[in-house]
């Protein structure tokens, strides 16, 4: 049997696995380790098991719990609840100005957040009532906060970007500069839907009270705890003072302190912070342990090699490669989670796309905009599923159907990106 | 029994939470002596390192007990309640087994950072502190897992702790 007949096995095995619901960690270490001994025999393959675990506990991960950390910190301080206030002055007086300032807050917050999830949760409570107080259908209140959501992964430090950094190979730093055009544009094109509805139905979205300029600019204010651990999460990564690691352990501490000294935050709170971050890191690294053997399996498989083979014969061209990937990553969406999808499909669809000529980096960027749709679409809709646990009395086919117009934002995005790379590598060519 | 996973993932959580703060103390620390008197803390790197081996890994057992691994969700609502519970056997079996074949063959490597006492570069210290922490995360792992399997085979991993 051919390596890559090994292969495709395996990742029909790897499907029966998820399909039977055994942990994705576990089902991608079961095949990985079987489908590397069956190509090179079970010595070396027990090796490489035997010796993961450990490869996982380098420097280069330590970010991840760090910038996780953070995040739970800032949306148990309160810092959300400033947001939507400093959004909300902005755009005050505007017909539909609760959606976008949900999605100015989102876009703030995924700043400091690198979870969509966790965004999407955040701001439901806040924004919804207030939507609903003024009277905003419910199809435009929780689409918008379920498309917002989705920033969270896009705009730097992102979860899902240090992940796809770590398993590609790429510069962490490089990807969060790459994210931030992408990030701040596709929250633009989601003001922009919101704009559109509340011209085409109005009656979706009533014109909300004015602000005065002294209430407008003490909402404003309200931002610098956001700014400052911006600067310190961001800005020390790019002035070059620090490495992402280490700025992420300052915004961290930076976090804990403002969080403490504004009296947001007590030690409860703290340890109810530390453990939602070891929770999370624990799902993460035992993921990621079973992508690790898993990846070395693909290696050995050669399948990346056949399938640049196979696209060479075709005569496909890159962009036709691209978009067909990005069909397969919607489809994929529907079932998987995005750490899942990341972590499955970068040994196997990297090389190709490299090959192809184009930058990981870009690439990067691309996938994580069409996992983000995985995560509003159904059936999994993560965003989705998070807003429904909070709003009891609103069906799912509500926030789906809300969600529909904010699809097209997406689609422009990834039509700009494929026509205008360097809307990604832009800014990370300037930064280095 | 469940009381007894409940104390195991709790303890592990300890000293992850100490992992977790300690990362972020050694970056603070480091940071401010590099800029305030250029001499950041030696082996910072390293100390960050352990603190990371035992956050991600002496988490892993309190996320089993939670059930926050990733799973495909989806198949609870397409397939009978009785298949789900016939499937939940199955994957806490096959999680079992991989954690199984993982840790005996951990054993080795850890064996050869002993017997060729294996040390950090800097800091000189043992590497098999590290390799410890890494083996003590996937025991408790396993152990969360089989406890819970024991006393309900179908909820190993929605399994809540008894209060």
């Amino acid at each position: 049997m051919t390596p890559q007949v090994i292969g495709l096995i395996g990742m029909g095995a790897l499907i029966v696995l998820t399909f039977a619901r055994v942990p994705l960690g576990a089902a991608m270490g079961i095949v990985g380790l079987a489908g590397y001994a069956a190509i090179d025999g079970w010595t070396r393959a027990l090796v490489v098991f035997g010796t993961t675990p450990f490869s996982l506990s380098v420097y280069a991960f330590s970010v991840l719990p760090l910038f996780i950390l953070m995040g739970a910190v800032a949306t148990r301080s309160g810092m959300s609840q400033e947001l939507f206030i400093a959004a909300n002055a902005v755009f005050a007086g505007r017909r539909g100005a609760l959606p976008m300032a949900t999605i100015g807050a989102c876009a703030g917050f995924s700043a400091i957040s690198g979870s969509s999830i966790a965004t999407a949760a955040t701001f439901t409570p806040i924004a919804v009532p207030e939507m609903r107080r003024f009277g905003y259908d419910l199809r435009l209140a929780t689409g918008s906060i379920a498309a917002a959501g989705t920033l969270g992964i896009l705009i730097p430090p992102s979860v899902i970007m240090v992940i796809y950094a770590l398993a590609a190979e790429v510069s962490v730093p490089a990807l969060f500069a790459a994210g931030m055009i992408p990030g701040i544009l596709l929250a633009f094109l989601f003001i922009v839907v919101v704009w559109v509805i509340a011209h085409v139905r109005p009656d979706w979205a009533p014109a909300s009270p004015p602000l005065a300029w002294r209430e407008r600019v003490r909402g404003i204010r309200a931002m610098w705890k956001l700014g400052l651990l911006f600067a310190f999460a961001i800005g020390g990564i790019y002035s070059g003072l620090f490495s992402p690691t280490e700025a992420a352990g300052i915004a961290s501490f930076a976090a804990i302190v403002l969080g403490f000294a504004t009296r947001k935050l007590d030690l409860a709170g703290l340890w109810a912070c530390i453990i939602e971050t070891l929770r999370t890191t624990g799902m993460l690294m035992f993921i990621i342990l079973g992508a690790w053997i898993f990846a070395y399996f693909v290696v050995q498989t050669r399948i990346p090699v056949l399938l640049t083979d196979t696209i060479r014969d075709f005569g496909l061209s890159a962009t036709v490669v691209i978009l067909i990937i990005i069909a397969f990553y919607i489809v994929l969406g529907c079932f998987l989670d995005s750490v899942a999808i990341v972590l499955v499909t970068v040994p196997v669809f990297l090389p190709v796309v490299t090959g192809l000529g184009f930058d990981p980096v870009w690439y990067g960027i691309i996938m994580v905009v069409v996992v983000e749709i995985g995560l509003i679409t159904p059936p999994v809709g993560m965003n989705v599923f998070v807003i429904r646990a909070q709003l009891g009395d609103v069906p799912l086919g509500t926030i789906f159907a809300g969600i529909v117009p904010f699809l097209a934002a997406d689609a422009v995005l990834i039509a700009l990106l494929l026509v205008f790379p360097d809307l990604a590598l832009w800014l990370p060519r300037v930064l280095y | 029994m469940i009381v007894a996973a409940t104390w195991l993932a709790r303890v592990l959580s300890w000293v992850a939470a100490a992992g977790l703060l300690g990362m972020v103390a050694v970056n603070v620390v480091d940071v401010t002596l590099r800029a305030g008197l250029n001499k950041p803390i030696f082996g910072a790197y390293e100390l960050v390192e352990l603190g990371l081996a035992a956050c991600a890994f002496l988490a892993m057992p309190e996320t089993f007990l939670r059930g926050g691994h990733i799973r495909l969700e989806m198949i609870e609502t397409l397939v009978p309640r009785r298949i789900v519970r016939g499937l939940d056997v199955f994957g806490a079996l096959a999680t079992m087994g991989f954690l199984v074949v993982l840790l005996w063959h951990m054993v080795e490597p850890i064996r050869d950072m002993v017997r060729y006492k294996e040390v950090t570069f800097d800091l000189h210290m043992p590497v098999v502190f590290g390799g410890a922490l890494v083996a003590l995360g996937l025991v408790g792992s396993l152990l969360v897992v089989l406890i819970v399997f024991v006393r309900d085979p179908a909820r190993a991993f929605d399994a809540r702790p008894e209060r």
